[in-house]
């Protein structure tokens, strides 16, 4: 990649020098020949050939399978899913056998099975190309889940998935696919969380666009805010927040979810299991209310999550 | 015994060998359905019963080295027609450390190459062959066998559709035995025929009774020729009787007609072999399994809930 990328551009890079790498890397998905709505796979196929980045029907379930098919034949399978919605059509393929193959066979076999996809709310598309389903992808056993919120981690998010030998989701979140900033610990492992502001009073953790919004708030609430960002949303990794706590013994969460079945439940519960002695404050989670994303503008602006959500937050559990 | 040969599309098919295969897969099943009735074999066991010339029919014009096979939830047949070890399988249905997938899969959910996968998702596997197809060296195939449930699921036509538009090379076998789950055919569909699905996709496909043993390595090795040299999938419809309920255990009442081995020990006492030796060696088969499961249960290790964390993943996280 190049110092100047933007996310999308990153992760094409990262993609487009594993196929020059390894010859077992393929593209699956609509319309990645031309390059998708994104340009993620743009001039891969005039580089790699159509054998090898290749057009499907509109049939999440049947490429996702093909996907899997193809990582138990030996290939190491890099699936486009346009919108992270349209993986409920395939959930089947990705929840059923992607994920539990390697357990089901008694390690007989692997799927080293890569899906990009992409979350979020904020273009007025309504509940069919916005929600976040973070959450559901993190409670199946079997699944990894990265969600790089910087271009650096973008690329080095897309290399290590496709060079591991499961199945991960790459989710990123739409908000950041042009974005070109970075972050503290950018050349550091896309497995961990990692910590991108230190601070001493309030822990903040949070995943895609909120990371760069609670960087935000942390410059205008009063106390000292330290913010993780979570990067690896399955399986999940509570221990550098338990870490951080030690120190400031307050926890806020914020993730861009319905609150019903989100992921800062997960994080909650295990943060709850393990930490509760840690903490001086019920925890905080900030979630969007627990209905479908709305279309019309002014209902969408008030579904979703801002900077000064997340210093009210930050200041209620500094009194709680 | 002498051991008569039928010549078909494949090369010649030795019915005594196939009746061998078929009495074996009969009695092994005869055995897990006893296991089960008297509680030491758990699970959600679909037997074959029925179906045993489908799987030793198309094994037999199959090159097994690099062919592979994916197979339904009905898969015990299939594995043990392609060679699988019967007491790895056994141990799987029966929970055992050193089954085929160390107990984690059991009946639905067997693997071992040349047969990929089974699954307990009607239609699942299909895209899975297609994909793997793709890959497939030239000449090998991919074998994707299914019931005739599995026609009203939109993975079926996703399946058909990519395989079709990719020209791989996948025989799409439905094994249709006229019921899905407890329903007849005509109360899931309007469709007559699941053949007629080749027309639409422009797809070679043709039709076969499924108790004949050599009427499908026929059918099956003219299907494969063409796929074999590139030229795409194809499909073959194999009509069979659902010997056993949908599953063992169900509590209506179940009755079919059309048993494969009945009708290749027809064809063999029709070409002079005695009717006793078949019966003995369907005898010494039933002997055979019950002492395997005998076998298995007393001896084979338990699955060990230790290992359980460690086999989520190929490569565990941190």
């Amino acid at each position: 990649m190049s110092r100047n990328d933007n996310l999308v551009q990153a992760a094409r890079a990262a993609l487009d020098d594993a196929m020059r790498r390894d010859p077992a890397v393929h593209v699956l998905g609509e319309d990645v020949v031309s390059g998708g709505p994104f340009a993620l796979t743009k001039g891969l196929a005039d580089r790699h050939g159509v054998a090898r980045v290749r057009n499907t029907p509109i049939c999440e379930g049947a490429f996702i399978g093909a996907g899997v098919g193809l990582a138990l034949a030996g290939a190491r399978p890099f699936v486009d899913i346009m919108f992270n919605d349209f993986m409920t059509a395939a959930s089947d393929q990705l929840f059923n056998n992607a994920a539990k193959l390697h357990f089901m066979g008694g390690g007989r076999y692997s799927v080293p099975l890569t899906v990009w996809t992409i979350a979020g709310a904020g273009t007025r598309w309504g509940a069919h190309h916005s929600q976040h389903l973070d959450g559901w992808f993190a409670q199946v056993a079997g699944l990894k889940v990265l969600s790089p919120t910087t271009p650096r981690m973008a690329y080095a998010s897309v290399t290590a998935a496709l060079e591991d030998p499961d199945p991960v989701v790459v989710l990123v979140d739409r908000a950041l696919l042009y974005d070109r900033v970075a972050l503290p610990g950018d050349d550091g492992d896309p497995w961990a969380p990692r910590t991108v502001r230190h601070g001493d009073d309030v822990t903040v953790v949070a995943t895609g666009r909120l990371v760069h919004l609670a960087l935000e708030a942390a410059e205008q609430a009063r106390p000292s805010v330290e913010v993780i960002d979570l990067q690896r949303i399955a399986p999940l990794d509570v221990e550098p927040i338990l870490a951080s706590l030690e120190r400031t013994s307050r926890l806020v969460l914020v993730h861009d979810e319905a609150a019903c079945g989100a992921l800062s439940a997960l994080v909650e519960s295990a943060v709850y299991e393990r930490g509760f002695w840690l903490l001086d404050a019920p925890i905080r989670r900030l979630t969007s209310p627990a209905t479908p994303v709305p279309a019309a503008a002014t209902l969408e602006d008030a579904y979703m999550l801002t900077a000064d959500d997340v210093v009210a937050a930050v200041e209620a559990v500094m009194a709680g | 015994m002498t051991a008569p040969d039928v010549t078909t599309a494949g090369g010649r098919l030795d019915l005594d060998a196939a009746h061998a295969q078929m009495s074996r897969v009969r009695a092994f099943e005869e055995a897990v359905a006893e296991g089960h009735r008297d509680g030491s074999l758990p699970g959600l066991l679909h037997l074959s019963m029925g179906a045993e010339a489908v799987a030793v029919g198309l094994m037999s014009v199959l090159d097994l080295e690099r062919d592979r096979v994916y197979s339904s939830h009905r898969p015990h047949g299939h594995f043990l027609a392609a060679g699988v070890d019967p007491r790895a399988v056994m141990a799987e249905l029966a929970g055992r450390e050193t089954g085929l997938c160390r107990g984690r899969g059991g009946t639905m959910h067997l693997m071992s190459e040349p047969v990929v996968m089974a699954t307990g998702i009607v239609g699942g596997t299909l895209p899975i062959a297609v994909g793997h197809a793709l890959r497939q060296p030239p000449g090998a195939v991919v074998v994707a066998i299914f019931g005739d449930g599995a026609v009203q699921t939109g993975i079926f036509h996703e399946s058909l559709n990519l395989a079709a538009l990719w020209k791989v090379p996948v025989l799409f076998v439905c094994e249709n035995n006229g019921w899905a789950e407890f329903s007849s055919r005509e109360e899931h569909t309007t469709v007559g025929g699941v053949v007629r699905y080749g027309d639409l996709y422009g797809i070679p496909a043709a039709e076969v009774d499924g108790a004949d043993v050599a009427a499908v390595a026929e059918a099956a090795a003219e299907l494969l020729a063409p796929v074999r040299d590139g030229a795409g999938p194809a499909l073959l419809e194999c009509h069979i009787a659902r010997l056993r309920p949908h599953y063992e255990g169900d509590w209506r009442e179940h009755r079919a007609e059309g048993d494969p081995l009945v009708a290749v020990e027809q064809a063999l006492v029709a070409r002079g072999v005695a009717a006793e030796a078949l019966a003995e060696r369907r005898q010494a088969d039933v002997h055979e399994a019950r002492a395997l499961l005998a076998s298995v249960l007393a001896d084979e290790p338990a699955a060990d809930p230790r290992h359980d964390r460690d086999l989520v993943f190929a490569r565990s996280p941190r």
